[in-house]
């Protein structure tokens, strides 16, 4: 215990002489205060001391220095009672003093407050010092006595005119970079890490922002169409990598308003804030992509045309489904092909049973339209009362009260071919209506408002003289000439007779269902050489057809004419002869007939074995309808 | 289908339907094939009505046997056989008469089948239920072709 009470003794001894010390030095302090305030002389900064009643009682060397007020003119003199530097919106007097009368001070910092009642001062001042325009940065803080009472205030002023001014070139300089930026017609974008950073104007403007705020944060690939933004994150990657041969990306982009549009972007890898980010200049290239597409567009066509027209140029005995390698016919092959080549509406001409429809999908199956439908109509098999449903479709129970909407041809043959077989029969209303859709591309369906748009090529065929039809009032011009744009005439198979072995063969061909190619007998192909097939290919195809079925030879179907070959022949024979001339011609007739039969149709063996030219010959095949 | 209910549906006559007198009348050959036999025998009634003759199918195979006995003029093909679709019996029938016209039916439609239909060439789509008078319609329309 003992050792305890001597113990706390000591340290209550020792506390005391350390007060005493504090004491003293406190003492010291108060009795040398003159002695400290010389003190402020050594400090770097020029600093000034005044006391409670705002008089100067210190200023230093360098505050000489600085204002060119010498120490002896300003401590003590009491100018600046006035001043009250340490409190809030008031300014220091040392801007009073450092102004010149002209000058303008600007306080650029006012006095905080802290601690309760203890007062700092700091603020930024642009004054001019004599001839030179300075800018100061300034500090005070307060003096207290050892009973806490103010006695006076110390301030620090530093001159900071040249550090402000590298400031502010650095704010020009980045002023100017921005308004560069801003002002240049492409889209510019900081992109780091994957977010925008930063756009200009112009690349608000492109994606169809009005606010570079609705952009910036938000990450870039959001602005590709999804197909290309894998492109675009590679070449992001690869810049963020080094090493990239190509920086330029092009792909399709989406506005605000999910609008689709080609841009360019000139990608450069830069340093921003210490890390890697890259810098895109982009331009709207959508008129020049565009350009360049249909660039690429037309010479692939013009490309694919090329390679039609010289298969046309060759000398051929078939066009898909179409037989024959009479000239006719290579005339009539090289018009389909100049059909396909192009997406002109077509017009077939021949008579029925020709194989207008056969040509019709063969200019389908060439052309760019293959892969939509090729839609058959026959114009003239019902009354002109129901085709407008069937063209144009119509809304379930807009007349019957069904269940099903009827879509219509043109709706089906969108982007397809339509064939309009018998054309010529077509009524003047429907031609009207058909005009009308065709030519502004837009109908309704019966009992429907909506509006509905079909591209659509028409090939259509007639057996009529169309022009006939125009003069008689029976089609409109105007549709006439929207259909009549690429005639096509087929010519009738009594006009082509050599191309009939090679039908027969084909057909035979076709009827025959594994075994070997039937023959026909000599004088079976005689009589189909010398039949004037009225009812055309078609009409060949059945009697052939009726030949393997019932091995025998007969013109008669329901559906051409009812003339037998022996009818026909004996009606020849009998052919009342008026004049001698008509005889002569009916004799010359049947020698040309026998010797072409004789010679398979060949012309030069032909006209050799009659003794006559080649050219008399032609005229002569001619003037009996031969050819 | 409901048979009875669908028998009432199947068509309407129209009120309005001009008569229309010929001078003379070429016979019509007019093949149904429908499976719906009410329906059917409906439209069969009808047609020999009209003066013409009908013979019935109600399967895509007995259409094709009938056909290769004699020539139709005319077929009514509804679509949704119980053998068949009645678009893939299209090209079997032209390849026995390529002249003979054909009139789809349908109570179902839709865009394809549509399509599908039309493509292997019809001269009419029909709706059902369809106006008895547009069926008379056409066919006086055939006749008056025939005539001329």
């Amino acid at each position: 215990m003992a050792t305890t009470d001597a113990a706390s003794q000591t340290k209550a001894i020792e506390l005391k002489k350390e007060f005493d010390a504090y004491r003293h030095a406190d003492e010291r302090f108060a009795n040398n205060f003159d002695k400290y305030l010389e003190f402020i002389d050594f400090l770097p900064d020029a600093t000034f001391i005044i006391d409670r009643n705002s008089r100067v009682i210190a200023w230093n060397r360098a505050m000489e220095k600085m204002t060119g007020v010498k120490k002896d003119d300003i401590i003590g003199k009491g100018e600046y009672e006035h001043a009250m530097p340490f409190y809030n919106r008031r300014r220091p007097m040392l801007v009073d003093l450092i102004c010149t009368e002209n000058s303008e001070a600007e306080l650029l910092y006012n006095f905080t407050q802290r601690d309760g009642d203890t007062l700092y001062g700091e603020a930024y001042v642009s004054s001019v010092f004599g001839n030179r325009e300075a800018f100061l940065w300034a500090k005070a803080s307060p003096l207290y006595d050892k009973d806490g009472n103010l006695v006076g205030a110390i301030e620090s002023i530093r001159d900071i005119t040249e550090r402000r001014n590298k400031e502010q070139a650095l704010q020009e300089s980045e002023e100017r970079y921005r308004t560069l930026t801003e002002n240049v017609a492409d889209g510019v974008a900081l992109i780091q890490k994957g977010k925008l950073l930063f756009v200009n104007n112009a690349f608000v403007t492109i994606f169809g922002y009005t606010d570079a705020e609705d952009i910036v944060g938000r990450t870039a690939v959001d602005l590709i169409r999804s197909d290309c933004q894998h492109d675009f994150e590679m070449l992001l990657a690869a810049l963020e990598s080094g090493g990239v041969s190509n920086n330029t990306f092009q792909g399709l982009s989406l506005s605000k308003d999910r609008r689709e549009f080609w841009i360019e972007a000139q990608n450069n890898m830069i340093r921003w804030n210490g890390e890697t980010a890259v810098l895109s200049t982009i331009r709207d290239i959508t008129e020049t992509k565009m350009k360049a597409l249909a660039f690429e567009e037309e010479s692939h066509r013009l490309r694919g045309e090329n390679i039609r027209l010289k298969a046309s140029m060759r000398y051929r005995w078939r066009l898909g489904p179409l037989i024959g390698k009479s000239a006719v016919m290579q005339e009539v092959y090289e018009r389909i092909h100049q059909a396909a080549a192009s997406d002109a509406n077509v017009i077939i001409y021949g008579e029925s049973g020709t194989g207008k429809e056969l040509i019709a999908r063969a200019i389908h199956e060439m052309g760019d339209r293959r892969e939509n439908a090729f839609v058959p109509v026959n114009c003239g098999a019902i009354p002109e009362h129901l085709l407008e449903s069937e063209f144009f479709g119509h809304k379930k129970g807009a007349f019957t009260g069904a269940y099903s909407d009827k879509h219509g041809y043109l709706d089906l043959a969108d982007n397809g071919s339509l064939f309009l077989d018998e054309i010529g029969e077509l009524g003047m209303n429907i031609q009207v209506k058909l005009l009308r859709a065709l030519e502004g591309g837009s109908y309704s369906p019966l009992g429907s408002a909506e509006v509905r748009h079909s591209t659509i090529r028409i090939v259509a065929a007639t057996n009529r003289n169309l022009i006939n039809q125009v003069n008689m009032g029976l089609m409109r011009e105007d549709f006439f000439y929207r259909i009549h744009v690429i005639p096509i005439s087929l010519p009738p198979l009594r006009n082509r007779r050599e191309d009939i072995p090679l039908l027969v063969e084909h057909f035979m061909k076709n009827h025959n269902t594994g075994t070997a190619t039937q023959h026909i007998p000599g004088n079976i192909m005689d009589a189909l050489f010398e039949y004037d097939w009225p009812g055309n290919v078609r009409e060949l195809q059945n009697v052939l057809h009726r030949y393997v079925t019932l091995k025998s030879i007969d013109f008669t179907s329901p559906h051409s004419p009812a003339i037998s070959l022996e009818k026909e022949q004996t009606d020849r024979k009998y052919d009342p002869i008026t004049t001698l001339s008509s005889a002569m011609e009916q004799f010359e007739k049947k020698i040309l007939v026998k010797t072409l039969k004789e010679t398979k149709w060949h012309k030069t063996k032909a006209a050799s074995a009659l003794g006559i030219s080649r050219k008399t010959l032609f005229r002569k095949m001619k003037a009996y309808a031969l050819i | 289908m409901i048979q009875s209910s669908w028998h009432t549906h199947c068509f309407m006559v129209s009120q309005s339907y001009p008569e229309q007198v010929f001078k003379e009348r070429q016979i019509m050959n007019i093949l149904i094939v429908e499976d719906d036999i009410s329906l059917s025998a409906s439209i069969t009634d009808a047609v020999r009505s009209w003066g013409h003759t009908a013979e019935e199918a109600d399967t895509g195979k007995d259409a094709l046997k009938k056909m290769n006995h004699r020539y139709f003029d005319l077929i009514l093909l509804d679509i949704f056989l119980p053998d068949i679709k009645g678009h893939l019996l299209i090209p079997e029938m032209k390849k026995l008469w390529p002249h003979s016209n054909i009139i789809s039916m349908t109570g179902y439609n839709s865009r394809d089948l549509e399509r599908e239909v039309r493509k292997q060439g019809v001269i009419y789509y029909m709706i059902k239920p369809f106006d008895i008078g547009h069926l008379r319609s056409i066919i006086d329309h055939m006749n008056t072709k025939a005539l001329h």
